[in-house]
């Protein structure tokens, strides 16, 4: 296995609601494609996860907040940082999940869930960091990216 | 006209494909048992999961994903071509929706009023829609327990300020389906008025485009004309003589713990207003409507669940009357 991507990214409050593009190449045509990858911390608890599960519901329940449960029904809060994959021909789909430690496998005829299998051509592809909620002062995110060449590549 | 059957399905499944915790072999058994004959498969931001499902017959499946951007959930049904989900901004989501139209998709908005980042990470809508005809449908119900939820009151609430506006917007029950612990009124659905008796995922999508929908809790309500129109239908303004239907076997036959009493038969119009209440009584009753133009009129069954009353059984898509 080629490493083709291997990084460490220190992810801040204010890149909340945005995404981190991680372009890669491809060297050759590849039959297998490995993403290991894991961020830390994943939750926030106590007073401060309270306070903006507080905000949240003032936010958007609004008028109706008396309506809702404690903030603290709602604790702990996660970070949530999704990952999307593409090819140099399209997407190829998205682990959307809360798992901060993953592993996703692609073939040619198989993928691990969330993922669409087919062909690895060499050449740009983009891996994609989704920060849906970042709770904690920061998160360290790291991705590698392990790439096996096609046997008649 | 000829008749609709009305199909009870689930538009908003998830598998482990992205957060639920079914395989796609159990959401379709799951949906199977729960008497559902088709579901959407919208996983959240991949279709994935529909190389496998897409084969099932009972239930159908209508492939699709769920937009889970930062500003709000919106499932995607049947785009012909990937339209990129990740650059969607606050207002940017008219030319995102011209662009999932232009690929065959339809796009409805769920759980608009769901608590957002950081509780349930962009559950809330908050995307700016210039021009509301660019969705197809609104779900009005989320999870299972449609009558006593804030975020659903609230959904209806924007649902029929839309309907005031003259957009024609299709409700939907979506249980945002990710497991079976913990669902409650597990007959709740949303029931789709289609042509022939056997469903198809092209049958869904014409349903969800015309306006064919009902929201349930479990029984089957429909209305329609003596001239045979129906649900999401345009009709002429004057006096029109409906035949409500109430129909309980696919919960009786689920054997569910719920109970549903249906006591009062309602339609509303513009502004909210209740022009019709009269008892629920039996399987088919009648009424005349005298029915203005350029309105919009919905049904509601209310009555009891599990014993309580006062609550909303089921709500219809509109009737729209002609403009003048």
């Amino acid at each position: 296995m080629t490493t083709v991507l291997e990084t460490e990214l220190r992810v801040l409050p204010e890149q909340e609601k945005t995404n981190l593009i991680l372009p890669f190449t491809l060297p050759f045509d590849a039959q297998k494609l490995q993403i290991t990858y894991t961020y830390a911390p994943k939750i926030l608890d106590g007073a401060p996860a309270c306070e903006k599960a507080e905000a949240c519901l003032c936010r958007d329940a609004g008028e109706y907040r008396d309506t809702y449960p404690e903030a603290a029904d709602y604790l702990p809060l996660k970070n949530l940082i999704t990952l999307s994959l593409d090819a140099p021909d399209g997407y190829r789909g998205c682990a959307h999940r809360q798992a901060p430690q993953q592993i996703h496998i692609l073939t040619e005829n198989t993928a691990s869930p969330g993922f669409l299998p087919g062909k690895m051509q060499k050449g740009a592809w983009r891996l994609m960091l989704h920060v849906h909620a970042l709770v904690t002062d920061f998160c360290v995110c790291h991705v590698k990216i392990e790439a096996q060449e096609a046997e008649n590549g | 006209m000829a008749d609709l059957h009305w199909f009870p399905c689930e538009l908003h499944c998830h598998t482990l494909h992205s957060d639920g915790d079914f395989s796609v072999a159990e959401l379709l058994q799951t949906a199977h048992e729960r008497l559902l004959d088709g579901i959407c498969l919208t996983d959240h931001n991949t279709t994935a999961g529909l190389a496998e499902a897409s084969c099932s017959r009972a239930p159908v499946v209508l492939g699709g994903m769920e937009w889970t951007t930062y500003f709000g959930h919106m499932p995607v049904l049947d785009c012909s071509a990937y339209v990129d989900w990740r650059d969607a901004s606050v207002d940017g989501i008219d030319e995102k929706l011209r662009q999932i139209h232009a690929c065959g998709g339809l796009a409805g908005v769920a759980h608009p009023f769901q608590l957002g980042t950081p509780i349930c990470t962009g559950g809330y809508w908050e995307y700016r829609v210039r021009d509301w005809s660019l969705v197809d449908y609104l779900e009005i119900w989320s999870e299972g327990s449609p009558y006593l939820n804030t975020s659903n009151r609230r959904a209806i609430a924007l649902w029929g300020s839309l309907l005031d506006r003259g957009y024609r917007i299709a409700p939907t029950f979506g249980r945002d389906w990710h497991r079976t612990a913990g669902n409650k009124l597990i007959s709740a659905c949303t029931y789709l008025g289609c042509m022939g008796e056997t469903l198809t995922p092209a049958g869904m999508k014409t349903a969800l485009q015309s306006g064919k929908t009902v929201v349930s809790a479990g029984p089957l309500f429909y209305f329609k004309t003596e001239r045979g129109e129906t649900v999401g239908d345009v009709i002429p303004a004057g006096r029109s003589d409906w035949r409500f239907v109430t129909d309980c076997s696919r919960v009786a036959r689920m054997q569910t713990e719920n109970t549903f009493v249906p006591k009062e038969i309602r339609v509303y119009t513009n502004g909210g207003r209740m022009c019709l209440c009269l008892p629920a009584e039996g399987e088919r009753q009648t009424a005349t409507l005298d029915l203005e133009p350029a309105h919009w009129y919905r049904a509601e069954l209310w009555g009891e669940t599990d014993g309580q009353g006062g609550c909303q059984l089921a709500v219809t898509a509109p009737i729209y009357t002609q403009h003048p």
